[in-house]
């Protein structure tokens, strides 16, 4: 995008509600399906290093690993619009101090997406209206 | 990298620019949990994050309504550049 001084107000807030309406999704819904997890599973579950192999999971975990590996995605939908909204912010003036260590985040969940590939991944459910 | 993150970012606002609905919402700045279920990205298989912000599910946006007025732009953007935005990781 070449105009991002042009985005208006109004698209900007869109833009923020995304990654407000993703947060959500993680902290109200994603974090207690994969907290309910027991065990070894929990462990696991908490693993989120670019060098965590999700194979090493046992069947037993294979739920939750597709939550898991929800979660990661809905970060990636998060942190892009955090990085959007923030390069948006800049270049109309605004601060962009937060901008590497998000676009750092966003490089880091997209790798650990990527090393998760092929495996189901699933969505929760979020039904709160924000 | 840079390729990619600038069709998400066409995307994204596309997306913003193309939904009156979304637009309604922003007024109030909100986004209701129905319009982040048609947002979502964690349904399929791991390791389509990125693509799917680049790509997205183009045809799932439309039958919602979201990307109503950006058909033809939606038309153009599959003929034109597919490749380009399957292939953009770098």
């Amino acid at each position: 995008m070449n105009n991002l001084a042009g985005v208006s107000a109004a698209d900007l807030n869109v833009i923020k509600g995304i990654h407000d309406a993703a947060e959500d999704a993680e902290v109200q819904a994603f974090n207690p399906a994969i907290a309910a997890a027991s065990g070894d599973a929990a462990t696991a579950l908490q693993v989120t290093s670019p060098s965590f192999n999700h194979n090493h999971i046992n069947m037993n975990t294979k739920t939750d690993t597709c939550k898991q590996n929800g979660k990661i995605k809905n970060k990636v939908l998060k942190l892009t619009a955090e990085v959007l909204g923030i390069q948006v912010d800049a270049a109309q003036g605004g601060s962009s101090s937060d901008l590497a260590a998000e676009q750092t985040k966003l490089a880091k969940n997209i790798k650990l997406d990527t090393a998760a590939a092929g495996q189901a991944s699933t969505s929760v459910s979020f039904d709160e209206s924000t | 990298m840079r390729f990619s993150s600038t069709i998400l970012s066409l995307f994204l606002l596309g997306l913003v620019v193309s939904s009156p609905m979304l637009k309604k919402k922003a007024a109030t700045s909100v986004l209701t949990a129905s319009t982040y279920n048609a947002i979502q990205i964690s349904s399929g298989t791991a390791g389509t994050a990125e693509v799917k912000l680049t790509h997205r599910d183009w045809m799932k946006m439309l039958s919602l309504g979201l990307l109503d007025r950006s058909e033809r732009s939606l038309r153009q953007h599959r003929h034109e550049q597919p490749r380009r935005c399957l292939g953009s990781r770098s």
